[in-house]
């Protein structure tokens, strides 16, 4: 039971997202973002620009978010194969189960316990650094979450009356998968996606940092944090600002995930009959 | 004063999203030493509220008004602490649905000893005899391994047994059971009536027994009170009031019966946050008259222990 | 009888399975652009004007001039015989070098966990106890925004008001103990959030569980009803929440560990796989996938013991 005053903050949290959703992917207001100018580097936080300069004078606020825009975009991408193969491979291996399930319990194994490090230095030794590897590792530890998800929901439903039923007048696998469990499945998978956003995209900036991901000169939150860095002692402007318009975004994905959530929630009912 | 319990005009109201939730309006009841009142009503009548009003178990969103008065002492007035001195020692609790009502993570055993050692300060080992006799006498065949057992491992009249025991402990002069045999099949629930029948023995203790099934409240109470959306609507010795039913609500009750062939009283309960005008069964009632719709009847006594609340008995 | 071979299986399929991750390792490298001999070699000497009569002598001596599987079979049957082999680089025994990092990386997971096992619990239950308080708002709001903060930045941010505002701790490198803190505290918040949440949701249901509606019947104080029965309740998620972290720790560290400047295993394996060191990969991704899944398995085992509802479970498959 959500109170009045979570709605509140779920509707301001997502007109905020959509607001800030626009700034990053309006262009023309950061034409002044990649702009190269020494005569302005490192000026600290002013009017002008309101984060500072970077040391080729270039305006870290617009950068922070033209950085965001490739970040959402990329996370965004990498979430939507992951829903894709996620869903896919979860259905299938709950609904036929026997060898199939567990094959996929096995992979699940395998890749949880992994250590996450050495499997992306791995797809990059092999794969070459830059955005593709970066989109596969993604790839690689996303996809299982929405496949033990769907896995458990359709295992559920698969037992649930309502299915039983269609088996009994005769509706063939296909449409029982497709009309019955899709649509009930994506009502639980979908505020997952939101919140999976906001994963990758705080992976993204981890693998960039690393110096595995999006490469120079492209503006990204973790390689800005990570030149920033070299200037501890003298710009702190340079990775404070970034994090934080990093973890404004990354909030508000999370709010707009548990907005959907309770939009769509079907366990969430009022229940006066327990008096 | 000779009574155990008497309630006088006792009120609880939740204060919920959809607004006020009347579910206990001015009762009034008393119970006498050793005797057993049987609290009959529908589900969402307002009589497990009633149950849980007297121990203050009702949750925070609840307001009592009225008086409680046990062995002449006030119950409303008590701190939480007193309170905690009453509850289990003077006055048991059993609570409905035993499948939840039994912590899943600790051996029945250990909660049965663990209600021991609270009201007796005696020692684990005497305090696991002492449980063991008890769930003997409340005829289990092996208590030994019975009390090792998670409530998951025990069957729903087992757990209704052993939540029994556990109200057993403290051998109260005074016990409220809420809804003993709910769900449970004929043979396990005569199972669970003999079992209340020893602890009512062993404690020589009275009681309220909160129920919807009548046939169960005639086999083991000594008095019928009838709920109705949140008031005592009659009140009789049991045998009286299946000979001679005064309410209306009553005369339904018992045409629903299994035996008297299940016919169905219409209409719905009426809501508890918006109490009808008058007397409150008036919108389901066949003898309803035009001052049924305006006026709120009171308790009148056709007959010395027989109580109604009909304009049609005044 | 039942529970032993239940446990032995699992156990075997844990070493199975740590074998078929370090093996995915070693293929996917070995089939990545790259000679290890060339590698090493280049290091060695700084890179220029390698003699390729050189390299192939080089990889004769290491033996990487083998095929995938026949190298593989060296390393297993090694293996079983408990040597882990020689590292490419150093010349030094892979286990040696494993166990003098480990005290670093161990101390890291531990003073993590226990920050955040701390943290996490105590507010959790303030927390529930303060439900709607400002207190509670409060902590939510931080641990929605803590969940969203990439915990390299807040590493450089405590560096930078630690270490170089406040001088509070050492800027980076080996000085034992107190080259630790800063960086356990780094993990310790970022792991602390997800416990917060548990507690005091578990605290909260709890709460409204009919079983604490007849431990209140019963006469038990709020205090002995928490203490006895509701923490015992709780401690089952709480335990599952800390294993998983001290999980993601161990692969996950190598951020910190990098940022910090700690020698721990993280950084030394990283610097391993550029040089494709084969038997210290083979090695230390085997140790490090073998301590997750016996982790798993301990922490199923600690469920098993904590809850009867899942025993009953493993009974009834």
């Amino acid at each position: 039971m959500k109170n009045k005053n979570d709605r509140k903050l779920y509707i301001g949290g997502t007109i905020l997202f959509v607001l800030l959703l626009l700034v990053a992917f309006s262009g023309p207001l950061f034409s002044k973002g990649d702009i190269i100018n020494t005569d302005n580097a490192t000026q600290p936080p002013s009017l002008q620009h309101l984060f500072g300069t970077d040391p080729l004078g270039r305006d870290v606020l617009s950068r922070s978010f033209i950085g965001m825009r490739l970040s959402l975009l990329l996370g965004f991408i990498a979430q939507l194969i992951c829903f894709v193969i996620g869903v896919i491979v979860g259905s299938i291996s709950a609904y036929f189960g026997g060898i199939l399930d567990k094959a996929f319990v096995f992979l699940q194994n395998v890749i949880l316990s992994f250590p996450s490090m050495v499997l992306i230095f791995c797809i990059s030794m092999l794969l070459g650094t830059g955005v593709f590897s970066m989109m596969v590792a993604l790839c690689i530890f996303g996809w299982l979450s929405y496949a033990r998800l769907t896995r458990s929901q359709v295992r559920a439903l698969k037992d649930a009356a309502f299915i039983k039923g269609a088996k009994a007048v005769g509706s063939s696998t296909f449409a029982i998968i497709f009309r019955h469990i899709v649509p009930n499945v994506i009502r639980t998978v979908v505020p997952m996606f939101t919140l999976m956003i906001g994963h990758a995209v705080l992976g993204i900036a981890g693998l960039s940092f690393l110096g595995f991901g999006v490469q120079p000169p492209n503006a990204e939150i973790g390689l800005m944090i990570r030149d920033g860095m070299t200037y501890i002692r003298t710009f702190p402007w340079l990775f404070v600002f970034p994090g934080l318009v990093l973890a404004v975004y990354s909030v508000l994905l999370n709010v707009v995930s548990d907005a959907l959530q309770d939009r769509l929630d079907i366990h969430d009912s009022a229940n006066i009959s327990s008096i | 004063m000779d009574s155990i319990l008497t309630l006088k005009n006792v009120s609880t109201t939740f204060n919920s999203r959809d607004g006020y939730v009347k579910a206990v309006s001015g009762v009034d009841l008393d119970i006498a030493p050793g005797e057993i009142v049987g609290l009959v009503g529908e589900t969402g009548c307002g009589k497990s509220v009633l149950g849980q009003t007297i121990l203050r178990l009702t949750p925070s969103t609840a307001t009592t008004e009225g008086s409680i008065i046990f062995n002449g002492e006030e119950l409303t007035g008590l701190t939480e602490e007193q309170l905690q001195e009453i509850r289990g020692r003077r006055i048991a609790y059993i609570n409905q649905n035993p499948s939840e009502s039994l912590d899943p993570v600790m051996n029945v055993g250990n909660q049965i000893m663990e209600s021991i050692i609270l009201y007796e300060n005696i020692s684990k080992k005497d305090a696991y005899e002492k449980a063991k006799d008890i769930l003997k006498s409340l005829s289990f065949e092996d208590p030994e391994t019975i009390m090792t057992k998670y409530p998951v491992e025990l069957s729903g009249g087992m757990k209704q047994r052993i939540m029994v025991a556990m109200a057993m402990c403290g051998r109260p002069p005074f016990m409220i059971a809420d809804e003993p045999t709910k769900g449970l099949d004929a043979l396990i629930r005569g199972q669970v009536i003999d079992s209340l029948r020893r602890f009512i023995d062993y404690a020589h203790c009275a009681g309220l027994i909160i129920t919807h099934d009548l046939k169960f409240a005639r086999v083991i109470c000594d008095r019928i009170a009838l709920m109705y959306a949140g008031e005592i609507v009659e009140i009789a010795p049991k045998d009286e009031l299946f000979t001679k039913p005064l309410h209306p609500y009553l005369d339904g009750l018992i045409a629903s019966m299994p035996q008297n062939g299940m016919k169905v009283i219409e209409g719905m309960p009426c809501s508890l946050i918006e109490l009808p005008s008058g007397c409150r069964f008036h919108e389901r009632c066949r003898y309803c008259t035009e001052q049924c719709e305006q006026i709120h009847p009171g308790m009148v006594k056709p007959s010395p222990d027989h109580e109604v609340r009909c304009i049609r008995y005044d | 009888m039942k529970k032993a071979t239940t446990i032995l299986k699992r156990i075997i399929v844990a070493i199975f399975t740590a074998l078929f991750v370090s093996f995915a390792a070693y293929a996917l490298l070995y089939y990545s652009p790259g000679d290890p001999a060339e590698l090493l070699l280049m290091e060695m000497t700084g890179g220029s004007g390698l003699q390729m009569s050189v390299v192939k002598e080089y990889a004769e001596i290491l033996g990487t001039n083998k095929g995938l599987l026949p190298m593989y079979k060296n390393w297993f049957v090694k293996m079983i015989h408990m040597d882990l082999g020689t590292s490419y680089r150093t010349g030094r025994p892979v286990w040696y070098e494993f166990r003098i990092r480990f005290a670093t990386s161990l101390s890291l997971a531990v003073m993590t966990s226990v920050i955040s096992l701390v943290l996490g619990v105590s507010m959790g239950m303030l927390s529930a106890k303060y439900k709607n308080k400002f207190f509670d708002k409060f902590t939510r709001m931080l641990c929605a925004i803590n969940m969203s903060i990439p915990s390299f930045w807040l590493a450089i941010v405590f560096m930078w008001v630690f270490v170089i505002k406040l001088k509070l701790a050492p800027m980076s490198g080996d000085m034992g103990f107190r080259s630790l803190i800063l960086p356990s505290c780094v993990m310790g918040l970022t792991g602390c959030s997800g416990l917060i949440r548990i507690t005091r949701i578990g605290i909260l249901e709890n709460l409204n569980a009919e079983y604490v509606l007849t431990l209140r019947a019963k006469g038990l104080s709020e205090s002995a009803r928490f203490r006895k029965h509701i923490l015992r309740n709780i401690s089952l998620s709480i335990v599952t929440m800390v294993t998983q972290n001290v999980v993601s720790l161990i692969g996950g560290s190598i951020i910190i560990e990098n940022i910090f400047g700690l020698p721990g295993i993280g950084n030394y394996l990283i610097r391993s796989i550029q040089v494709k060191d084969f038997p210290v990969i083979l090695g230390f991704v085997f140790i490090m996938s073998l301590t997750v899944v016996i982790l798993n398995l301990i922490s199923e085992l600690v469920s098993y013991a904590l809850d009867p509802r899942i025993r009953m479970e493993v009974y009834e498959k």
